[in-house]
């Protein structure tokens, strides 16, 4: 197990490759926007995880999806354990929810499907963006 | 539990609050999955968002003890009141961004909200090489000379917000979780593909013609198309009779829609045709999906 120090290095390593990723290009198939959405997610969830152990909330609390939401609660405050969920839940839809396309509210529609989840990636860069400044800050004054 | 049992216990508590009015019907919805049920309440009025929360909150506890799980969202319906061109857009550090900054009002029943639109430059290049303003394409920078005007940046951001604030089930947009929208390439993209009245028009085929049992608006339809006596393949005749549910994030003087023959009326010939087109393949998708409304409308579904 790496010490915490090397466990928020490693993390925002690991979360800045995924964010970088979880872009829509303006062909993106309905997979290729589904990815998107799980990489933006991801590259969010583990500098969530960076962010913790920065602020030494041992791996032992925050080892499934639903403890990272909760521990982010407790330390940074309800909305932003809400928003983060917001992101989970869209990417729970897009990996697991093949009607996630073709119901409501796309019905089949790839570019309103690119217009609006291209936006929701958005607000989870930014979501990112406030833990990783953080995060570099601290690893940059060590 | 059944999504019924649980719809009935949720109407219960609504009601017995004083909230049920407050509901949403068309747009709410119970989707039951393996792990749960998924709950999606959506309120005319944010203002009592908190209150339906806390009463979501006391049935999931409830429910938990006796090991039926509930995911669920409570959201309201917003409708843009106003966009005002703010200057170009900064980072919280100061710096200067790519994208030119819109403050938008919101409102649901009794409450309004603050939203920023970040209007990217790539975006911008989309909207000025529709606009026929090519040579600008490229600039980094916007000025009220020689550019795209003022009151259609503002209109464009309008619309994007409509589009964001019409997504529901887990694509929802909460403006007061997330003030800050970016209106990048894929949105302007979609947004200058078709006018408003399409995007308007095709919304409310899509939800009328949700093939789901519980789907209010279809059941509103289908009623009022047989009353009027007129079959759904009648295309003309049909979307007088689809519910006049527009309105919602549409704001004053934003190309409100009042009707959906008012909306068609807007379309130019190219749109009514693939307006048309999309309402007879969703027909043809509803038959398949629920055969039994054949029987139950004959008249309606008779060729």
């Amino acid at each position: 197990m790496p010490t915490s120090f090397e466990e928020i290095e490693e993390r925002l390593r690991l979360a800045e490759g995924f964010m970088a990723t979880a872009v829509i290009p303006p062909n993106a198939t309905e997979g290729e926007v589904r990815n998107a959405v799980s990489r933006a997610y991801y590259g969010l969830m583990h500098i969530c995880h960076s962010w913790l152990a920065m602020n030494n909330v041992p791996q032992g609390r925050r080892r499934g999806h639903g403890e990272v939401q909760e521990e982010i609660g407790k330390q940074c405050g309800e909305e932003f354990k809400a928003r983060l969920r917001d992101i989970y839940r869209l990417r729970e839809d897009a990996d697991y929810r093949p009607q996630m396309f073709t119901s409501r509210p796309y019905f089949a529609d790839i570019a309103k499907f690119r217009a609006v989840v291209s936006t929701r990636i958005a607000s989870a860069r930014a979501e990112f963006d406030s833990y990783a400044n953080e995060v570099k800050q601290f690893l940059e004054s060590k | 539990m059944t999504t019924t049992e649980l719809e009935k216990i949720i109407n219960d508590r609504l009601g017995a609050a004083g909230l049920l009015p407050l509901l949403d019907r068309t747009r709410s919805q119970l989707l039951g999955f393996p792990e749960g049920v998924f709950v999606e309440l959506v309120l005319t009025d944010a203002s009592k968002l908190r209150q339906v929360e806390n009463t979501l909150n006391q049935i999931r506890t409830e429910l938990a003890q006796e090991g039926t799980q509930i995911d669920s969202i409570v959201r309201a319906l917003w409708r843009v009141k106003s966009v005002e061109y703010q200057g170009p857009a900064r980072a919280p550090t100061g710096e200067p961004k790519l994208a030119l900054a819109f403050r938008a009002v919101l409102e649901s029943g009794q409450q309004a909200c603050e939203v920023v639109v970040e209007l990217h430059v790539l975006a911008l290049n989309e909207l000025r090489k529709k606009m026929g303003k090519a040579s600008k394409v490229g600039s980094f920078s916007w000025s009220e000379i020689d550019d795209v005007d003022r009151g259609t940046l503002e209109s464009v951001a309008a619309q994007f917000l409509t589009l964001q604030l019409l997504a529901g089930g887990t694509s929802y947009w909460d403006p007061i979780r997330f003030g800050h929208q970016e209106l990048n390439e894929p949105a302007m993209m979609y947004l200058l593909a078709r006018t408003a009245a399409f995007r308007a028009l095709e919304t409310l085929i899509n939800d009328t013609l949700d093939p789901d049992p519980r789907n209010l608006l279809l059941q509103e339809f289908l009623t009022s198309l047989s009353n009027a006596r007129i079959k759904i393949r009648d295309f003309e005749y049909a979307i007088s009779c689809l519910p006049a549910v527009f309105g919602g994030p549409y704001g004053p003087g934003q190309e409100l829609m009042t009707s959906p023959s008012g909306a068609y009326a807007k379309l130019d010939g190219k749109e009514k045709e693939l307006i048309k087109a999309h309402f007879l393949q969703r027909v043809t998708q509803l038959e398949q999906s629920l055969p039994a409304l054949k029987d139950k409308f004959p008249m309606v579904f008779a060729r």
